[in-house]
């Protein structure tokens, strides 16, 4: 994994929180996991990468930080659906950074939400995740990438 | 078109052409009877005109008669006797001979044709009339002949007494004719209506050939169409390859494989364009040619099997979503062949194969084989160590990574809390790359060199924060790979060992914990440029407790280490100061006579300098410059065992890194030991190391503990 | 069999000339650009050309359309490297027969040259 095209992912994450929120997000030091752990808070926004590198890069967060971000969009419907909107429009820009920042060898896929427990995603036994601790205001969120 | 050309559809092609001849048959033969009906329904017309003829003709002598008496003009009654007899006589000669008649009067210009009646019972009544009419003619004729002016009354009563006479008979001849010729009118009728009803008959007939024979022949067909439909369904179900058809617009055939459906995940393939389903599969430049190349097949002119290497679509990577959100590539592999219909090609059959595993597996064993060339360096270095020795470098080592990681984990966010982790991961790594260069584990000591590196950045920038670790952290996944790869070749070599147990190496393994000290001092030495010689003494199992075995080790591994790099000078400086240009190194290891055991390293080098360290503790900002004046030189000395210390005047890959004696001093105060330091300029530098002969803990961790280590200059 | 061989590669030529089945040809000629090439087939009404795509003077889809112009019945085996996938379909869109992709082997010249002439 290069440390490159981590960054891509990271500025993607910090890009949405500056631009749409207006406020940095802090990032904090990354850490390994073994890819059977899934670091998974209330709501998930994943995109799935092929290409050059395979696996996938998710954006996890807690409800209360996603309702606080709805909140800084100025949207005051703060119900389930909105929530799942705003963790897939992370993973979207996310996404989108990639895209234009990878390179063609790099395929990168539209965003999956999942509420709740990551349990349905398989990843290969032998290699390991990055976590990228996100922290915004009081909460606490997670950037994973887990790449061959 | 002939008959032998068209196949199964010969027999009904028959039945419909017997069924067009048969009601042109019939049509025919109805118009000509219908005509020689009409013609004959005319004669019975006319033979019942002659009936009344007879009674006209009486009529018209009794009229002439009444105007001969009164002496009236004749003309126009004779004309009317004259007319009425020739009118007789002509139709009366037609019905015997055949011949012309007219339609009204005798001088109507309009004609019928009359044949000669043909029936026994007909000809007796025309014949029958004619001899009668034989007296007519005789009587009649000739006042007729005479004309209207020569007539007189006494021919006219001859001839009424004569008509009157006959008359009645001749007018039973012809009724009787009339009634004969209707009779076999009636008669042709009759058989024309029985021609027709049987045509009609075989029409019917002719339809339940069709309805039964065919019909049933032509469900037989649609059965066996259907038979070979479902077979054909049958085979596109289970197919193992994706197929299908291609028009020469490229539009894909409405019959096609279940595999095509699963390959490509998409059920809507029944006349899509071939671009449709290659789009998101391929490049559009790729796209262009792979048309282009199916173009060549619809010409003509290009041999087949001569353009196959140019198929763009031979084998390709795709990246299809699954419902998971997650990518699945898939090695397809594309095939085109022509399909001829009448000699022309008409069709192109493709044919997909899902060769994924097929690849996968290739890749495997290409990655292997490039893993399994990497690992025989390693491999070379793990089968020279002994297995025990190797277990406890991988052991220790991801004992170190985990600590890294779960202190990564736990970062606090502030430059402080960072920068003290840099500094122990510095040590940890540092420790693990001391191992590796002894144990010659060569791409885990590149690897924790470059982390030294990425260490080093770290610390020198002037903000860190979370995100300047990322690189650190790739690395640490990298080291985390190597070890791993590298646990999995030695349980690999432990089998092979173990199946072989006999040819294990019979040299005392023991000794083999230490032995490596001996490879490291070479190759530090030849990689610094020095000559070192290496004295060893009690550094085997037989003096080392097995609980002190890897403490010794470690511990002596880096003071041997420091001692080449930073205490033996290079051979013509040696010279220079009088001494042997070749220096020596000894590791002494006893056991003394208060049951503590004692490490000694002593080396015959430059020894230390206070000033060195003061400088060097200056620049590397281990104190301020007012500290270091109220400085005793002990205490000046003591500064080489902070971390961040460096000694070494440029940083390689042996020495410099500044934790060396930190990462010691840390693992003889986890022992509860002693180390104490002594020096002599130019004379050399002496390390003891003292052990409690009571071992307590023989922990793992890298936790800080209180110093106890002293400095002597002697 | 009329053999015309267009290569600006000697080693190509030699190679082609050397082949089994190019014995049983007459090999009428040998060019080393497009221009050559032409004038070659005017004056010795070859049966089967080998050509190369990347030439000096007159690339090979210009110099098969002016082979095709002079000979139409002319059958052309396009000898090119695989790199140069659309210019090799190019060549044979407008009337080459065949193609071989560069380095070839003496089997697989062989079996193109028997391709070609199956139905004479």
């Amino acid at each position: 994994m290069k440390e490159e095209q981590l960054q891509v992912f990271i500025e993607g994450t910090k890009y949405f929180f500056s631009t749409f929120a207006g406020q940095q997000v802090d990032v904090g030091v990354p850490y390994l996991v073994s890819s059977d752990t899934k670091v998974a808070f209330d709501y998930t926004g994943i995109i799935g990468i092929a290409g050059a590198r395979k696996g996938c890069v998710y954006f996890s967060a807690p409800g209360r930080l996603l309702a606080k971000l709805l909140q800084a969009l100025g949207e005051e419907d703060l119900e389930d659906d909105n929530l799942c909107d705003v963790v897939g429009e992370v993973a979207n820009t996310v996404s989108g950074n990639a895209r234009r920042d990878l390179g063609p060898e790099f395929v990168i896929s539209v965003p999956v939400i999942v509420k709740g427990q990551l349990e349905d995603i398989k990843l290969p036994r032998e290699i390991r995740s990055f976590v990228i601790p996100i922290t915004w205001g009081q909460d606490k969120a997670a950037l994973v990438i887990c790449l061959e | 078109m002939l008959l032998h050309d068209l196949g199964k559809y010969r027999g009904i092609v028959a039945a419909i052409t017997l069924f067009l001849v048969l009601d042109t048959c019939v049509l025919a033969l109805n118009y000509f009877v219908s005509k020689e009906i009409q013609q004959e329904t005319e004669s019975v017309n006319l033979a019942g005109r002659q009936g009344m003829l007879t009674q006209k003709l009486l009529k018209s002598l009794y009229e002439l008669q009444d105007d001969l008496a009164v002496n009236l003009d004749v003309t126009e009654n004779f004309q009317e006797f004259a007319d009425t007899f020739g009118l007789f006589d002509v139709t009366l000669v037609a019905l015997k001979e055949g011949g012309m008649v007219p339609v009204t009067d005798i001088n109507d210009t309009e004609m019928i044709e009359v044949k000669p009646v043909n029936s026994e019972a007909a000809m007796q009544s025309v014949d029958a009339g004619l001899q009668l009419w034989q007296q007519y003619r005789e009587i009649l004729g000739p006042i007729i002949s005479n004309g209207s002016k020569q007539v007189s009354l006494l021919d006219i009563h001859e001839s009424i007494a004569t008509v009157k006479e006959t008359n009645a008979t001749l007018l039973k001849f012809m009724n009787d004719l009339t009634r004969y010729m209707e009779q076999q009118a009636n008669e042709k009728t009759q058989m024309l209506q029985y021609v027709e009803a049987a045509a009609v008959l075989a029409a019917i007939l002719n339809f339940f050939v069709i309805m039964f024979i065919f019909v049933g022949r032509l469900k037989k067909n649609d059965e066996e169409l259907e038979l070979a439909q479902k077979e054909n369904s049958e085979i596109l179900s289970t197919v193992k390859e994706g197929l299908f058809l291609l028009d020469q617009e490229l539009i894909i055939g409405s019959q096609y494989s279940r595999e095509l459906v699963n390959i490509f995940g998409r059920e809507d393939l029944d006349g899509k364009k071939l671009a449709v389903l290659l789009k998101d599969m391929v490049s559009d430049s790729e796209l262009q040619l792979s048309e282009d190349y199916i173009g060549l097949l619809f010409k003509e002119h290009v041999n087949e099997n001569l353009i196959q290497s140019l198929n763009p679509l031979k084998q390709i990577e795709v990246n299809l979503l699954s419902s998971s959100g997650l990518f699945e590539t898939k090695y397809l592999s594309f095939q085109f062949n022509r399909v001829r219909v009448n000699k022309l090609v008409s069709h192109v059959l493709v044919t997909v194969m899902d060769r994924t595993i097929e690849v996968e597996l290739e890749r495997e064993l290409e990655e292997a084989k490039t893993k399994a060339k990497g690992e025989v360096d390693s491999l070379v270095s793990i089968l020279s160590i002994e297995k025990s020795a190797f277990i406890d470098f991988l052991d220790k080592a991801s004992d170190g990574i985990n600590l890294i990681n779960e202190e990564l984990k736990s970062s606090n966010q502030d430059h402080q809390a960072y920068m003290a982790k840099v500094v122990q991961f510095q040590r940890i790594i540092h420790s693990i790359k001391g191992d590796a260069a002894a144990l010659e584990v060569s791409p885990v000591e590149k690897k924790t060199h470059e982390m030294e590196d990425v260490l080093t950045e770290i610390k020198n920038s002037d903000e860190i924060s979370g995100n300047s670790f990322l690189p650190f952290t790739v690395k640490l996944d990298e080291l985390f790979s190597q070890i791993g790869s590298l646990r999995l070749l030695s349980e690999q070599i432990a089998n092979i060992n173990d199946q072989h147990s006999d040819i294990q190496p019979a040299a005392t393994p023991n000794m083999q914990s230490f032995s490596e000290i001996n490879t490291l001092v070479k190759r530090v030495a030849e990689d610094e440029n020095k000559m070192v010689n290496l004295v060893t003494q009690g550094l085997d199992s037989h003096h080392v407790p097995p609980a002190y075995i890897r403490k010794v080790r470690e511990v002596a591994v880096q003071l041997v280490r420091n001692a080449v790099v930073h205490g033996i000078e290079e051979p013509n400086k040696r010279v220079e100061l009088g001494k042997s240009p070749q220096g020596t190194v000894k590791a002494l290891f006893q056991q003394k006579e208060d049951g503590n055991y004692s490490l000694i390293i002593v080396d015959d080098g430059a020894g230390l300098s206070v000033n060195r360290i003061k400088r060097h503790a200056l620049k590397n900002d281990l104190v301020s410059e007012q500290d270091i004046e109220k400085m005793s030189n002990a205490e000046i000395l003591n500064l080489i065992f902070q971390p961040g210390f460096s000694t070494a005047s440029d940083v390689s890959m042996h020495a410099g890194r500044g934790v060396g004696l930190d990462v010691i001093k840390q693992s003889v105060v986890e022992a509860g030991g002693k180390m104490k330091l002594s020096y002599k300029q130019n004379k050399g530098c002496r390390f003891e190391i003292i052990l409690p002969g009571k071992i307590t803990t023989t922990t793992k961790t890298y936790n800080e503990t209180e110093q106890n280590i002293g400095v002597e200059q002697v | 069999m009329k053999l015309l061989i267009v290569d600006d590669s000697n080693i190509i030529r030699r190679k082609i000339r050397r082949s089994n089945k190019v014995g049983d040809l007459e090999v009428v000629g040998s060019a080393c650009n497009g221009l050559e090439a032409v004038e070659l087939v005017k004056q010795t009404q070859p049966d089967l050309i080998t050509m190369d795509l990347t030439m000096p003077e007159m690339d090979g889809i210009e110099s098969i359309e002016k082979i095709l112009e002079v000979k139409p019945d002319t059958r052309i085996l396009v000898v090119s490297a695989l790199a140069d996938k659309a210019t090799a379909i190019r060549a044979l869109t407008i009337g080459a027969r065949g193609f071989i992709c560069k380095p070839f082997t003496e089997d697989e010249l062989n079996d193109a040259f028997e391709q070609l002439l199956e139905d004479i």
